[in-house]
């Protein structure tokens, strides 16, 4: 009986931390650009759409664009992936991912688009 | 107004409806206050006849095209299909919260009515109804616009889809069951009747777990065929916020059944009922408040219900915990399992883990609010949940495996000979890591090794009599799922692929032709079409339109197999323009046969970000003798970028697909409108992938589904019929002598 509960205390606290190694080594901190640049592991970074250029990468399989945040700085954004829908009247992007050789390689986009008919009333 | 005087009437009606069962719950005999408890009845009955009425006119409204109120307006559109207005019903947070309180006055009712509630519960439940309208008062869905329109936005064109048309409702059912065994456990902690709640309790939370249940598999499942990204589930908060408080009820389901034989389980069962509703309440803080909007692709953005839905969830949690805590003392309290080899121990385990996978969800989902508290915002990468639930759904496969073999009170299981069949069928799990190619992730091999043993040791005690259908049958559900969700996931392969119109090539082992891309005659799509396997069936990948003909949506091509799935979802366009496209840098050439596009240089006008911009690329087109410079340019109109295409020597079409930031090159589409078909052949890049056993994850929801559901629906009449009997409800329970 002791024995067991005595198991189960280590079973547990392993599981404890071990949760706790894996949740520290995938927090994503919310940053600057300036930050983002010294960053060592992934980031989430916010701003809107500097210039409306969308680009696409030679391969097609990437789109690019320039993203500027609050702080008036620019970052080139790097996203594998298809062009989501909204990325031009983003009032928003975040951009998960990573800076690495002077651009930001996100491997996530969130794309906060205005509410349907805030939008079309104050036209 | 109608709706909204309904939606007020019913809030006053419903506090003086609690006000009176609260002071019918504090007399002391029931024979007391036989009028009073006629008229509470009565004013319950009407609050939620005016939900009813409100309901009725918001679905009026949105039938009636009534666009001059701002919920019809934002959410339909003359031209929608009948189903799709339907469902604008709920597709909005004002609707939604109706639609809610629907399904809890419908509960109210069946408690009230079929089920005898006692005056405890019904204050409680009155109460949350309050709550739950004050909420609609806040954000109604019955406001007008300042000015009236003649014809709405629509519905978001990922919403078109039947399974989006039930999935809010089926999630609401869930929500509003689970406020049940909640209101149960408070009238439980009130009284004093710590055992008595149990039985009437266990029931709601099996349902709940089944609609709530079937909500996110329906939201998994539409995902998976709209969205077009590869995956059924992404822990984005809206996500997380409905499977915590089902893995919560999960936990309540194995606690309260373990109540029927220990007493020592109660307080664990208080403490799963209670938290089950409150994460549901804070669920609905977390995704409708705004506070996340940065952290979740479809939260809702912030419309000032934030501090009146973190009040309510504040108070809830404080009420109920304060009341925990001051009763403690007087529960019953007794050994939790005998034994290791007890099915006690393994209840108790499978909460433990349900709670335990519930806890490491809701840390992951608040990371964001905390850290934000603390001063610097952070989110988790979805790589920490995955990492989270693969020990747990190991210990989950041998749980499951072990469940079925033990007894009641840890009797003897007999010797472990009698267990070959456990054996052989784990070595058919190895055998399924290998034929997946997962061996190297041994704790995959081991996860679905256990799950099928799970599995089988199910069928064996189903066979034996040894466990009710309805339990085994949901059992069966995890189990399955969980070797979908494993193979599908671990053994998928990805890849991208060029394909040329006409031109097959193998994938993953399959013959994959695209054959071209039409426009639907209704002009609201545009389909491309694959021709795939041996059969050659067709397979179309498809691009909703919007009314101004722009893609709003794109669903994937989806080649449905027994034992698995090849995906493809095509890589977005910029426009449906036939032709390669082509960088080119300042002063570079492009020679197509016999015409010659030189990039002189750009225009800028305005793109140093000051105003919204214009490009203009000068291109010399020369062919022959012939030659002249064409300016195509890319212009902001209202945020969007299009791309102009101009035409050279009334032959040529050249269109500007972008331009490289930096680096001073243009992307550009040549074609020669001149030139047959064969010069245009249309290319098209897409995301492939194979998905192995993907069925499994759909054949599990289905079971979790239809098992929790049997099984609530069994007890539920259980409780019915104890109570046509005259026996008094409860009295089901019975103890062993368990003296502290």
């Amino acid at each position: 009986m002791k024995k067991s509960r005595m198991l189960c205390l280590v079973v547990v606290a392993g599981f404890i931390a071990y949760n706790i190694f894996i949740y520290q080594s995938s927090l994503t901190p919310y940053v600057t650009f300036a930050q983002a640049r010294s960053a060592k592991s992934a980031v989430q970074v916010k701003g809107t759409l500097a210039t409306p250029i969308i680009a696409q990468t030679e391969d097609r399989q990437a789109i690019v664009f320039a993203l500027r945040d609050e702080a008036g700085e620019e970052v080139t954004v790097i996203y594998r992936g298809a062009k989501p829908d909204g990325l031009e009247q983003a009032t928003g992007i975040v951009a998960v991912g990573k800076y690495t050789s002077g651009q930001f390689l996100a491997d996530k986009l969130l794309v906060k688009c205005p509410s349907k008919y805030q939008g079309s009333v104050n036209k | 107004m109608i709706g909204y005087a309904g939606v007020a009437l019913a809030l006053a009606i419903s506090i003086v409806a609690a006000g009176c069962y609260f002071l019918l719950s504090n007399r002391k005999s029931v024979g007391e206050g036989g009028r009073l408890a006629g008229t509470a009845q009565v004013l319950y009955v009407l609050s939620a006849g005016f939900i009813g009425i409100a309901a009725m006119h918001l679905f009026y409204l949105i039938l009636g095209d009534r666009f001059e109120y701002a919920y019809v307006f934002g959410y339909s559109s003359r031209d929608l299909p009948l189903v799709y207005k339907l469902s604008a019903f709920w597709a909005g947070q004002e609707g939604s919260f109706l639609l809610w309180l629907v399904f809890h006055a419908i509960f109210g009712l069946v408690l009230l009515r079929k089920l005898a509630a006692s005056h405890g519960v019904m204050t409680v439940y009155c109460l949350i109804q309050a709550t739950l309208l004050i909420i609609l008062l806040v954000k109604s869905p019955f406001m007008m616009l300042a000015e009236p329109r003649s014809d709405g936005a629509g519905l978001n064109l990922l919403l078109q889809d039947p399974w989006m048309v039930i999935h809010p409702p089926v999630v609401f059912l869930g929500y509003a069951a689970l406020a049940v065994p909640f209101a149960y456990a408070l009238d439980g902690l009130m009284t004093g009747c710590h055992k008595d709640w149990m039985d009437k309790a266990i029931p709601w939370t099996l349902l709940a777990l089944s609609t709530l249940g079937a909500g996110m598999f329906i939201g998994g499942f539409w995902a998976y065929k709209v969205l077009g990204w590869g995956g059924y589930w992404a822990w984005d908060p809206v996500e997380n916020s409905s499977l915590v408080p089902w893995l919560a009820a999960g936990a309540s389901a194995h606690l309260l059944e373990m109540t029927r034989i220990r007493a020592g389980a109660i307080r664990m069962a208080y403490v799963g009922v209670i938290g089950s509703f409150l994460l549901v309440l804070y669920g609905t803080f977390l995704t409708r408040s705004g506070i996340l909007s940065d952290f979740s692709t479809h939260s809702f953005a912030d419309e000032g219900l934030g501090g009146l839905l973190g009040f309510t969830v504040l108070v809830a949690t404080t009420v109920s915990f304060v009341l925990y805590i001051i009763k403690l003392p007087d529960m019953p309290s007794g050994e939790l399992y005998p034994g290791i080899a007890s099915r006690e121990f393994v209840l108790a385990l499978t909460a433990l883990m349900l709670a335990f996978f519930g806890l490491l969800v809701f840390v992951g989902m608040s990371t964001p609010l905390v850290t934000m508290a603390l001063g610097s915002a952070k989110s988790v990468s979805g790589g920490f949940y995955n990492n989270a639930a693969l020990p747990l759904a190991v210990a989950m496969g041998a749980a499951l495996t072990i469940g079925p073999l033990v007894k009641w009170r840890g009797a003897d299981v007999g010797s472990l000979r009698h267990y070959w069949w456990l054996a052989l069928s784990s070595a058919l799990g190895l055998a399924l890591a290998v034929w997946l190619a997962v061996l190297h992730q041994w704790l995959i091999t081991i996860a679905v090794c256990l799950a099928t043993a799970a599995a089988a040791a199910h069928v064996h005690a189903a066979l034996g009599q040894r466990m009710s259908k309805a339990i085994v049958c949901s059992h069966l559900g995890v189990a399955v799922m969980l070797i979908g969700i494993m193979a599908s996931g671990a053994g998928s392969q990805l890849t991208m692929a060029s394909f040329i119109q006409g031109q097959s090539q193998e994938i993953f082992g399959d013959q994959v032709m695209y054959t071209g891309t039409e426009v639907d005659p209704s002009g609201k799509a545009v389909y491309n079409t694959f021709l795939v396997g041996t059969e050659k069936t067709t397979v179309q990948s498809l691009t909703k339109l919007n009314k101004e003909g722009e893609p709003a949506a794109r669903e994937p091509g989806i080649y449905r197999r027994l034992l698995f799935d090849l995906y493809i979802s095509p890589v977005v366009k910029t426009d449906g323009d036939a032709g390669p496209e082509v960088t080119l840098a300042k002063g570079e050439t492009l020679v197509q046969g016999d015409v010659r596009l030189e990039f002189v240089k750009f225009n800028m006008a305005g793109m140093d970000g000051t105003s919204p911009g214009r490009v203009e690329a000068l291109i010399k087109v020369v062919a022959g003798s012939k030659s002249q410079e064409v300016r195509p340019e890319l212009i902001n109109k209202n945020g969007r970028i299009i791309g102009s295409t101009v035409k050279a020597l009334d032959r040529y079409e050249i269109h500007i697909a972008g331009i490289k930031p930096g680096e001073g090159k243009v992307i550009i589409k040549f074609k020669d409108t001149q030139a047959g078909k064969s010069a245009g052949v249309e290319r098209l890049d897409a995301e492939v992938s194979r998905k192995p056993l993907i069925n499994l994850v759909w054949l599990g929801a289905f079971l979790i589904t239809v098992g929790t559901g049997w099984a609530g629906i069994n007890k539920l009449a259980d409780h019915a019929r104890i109570l046509e009997k005259g026996q008094s409800p409860g009295g089901g329970t019975s103890y062993k002598a368990q003296i502290k």
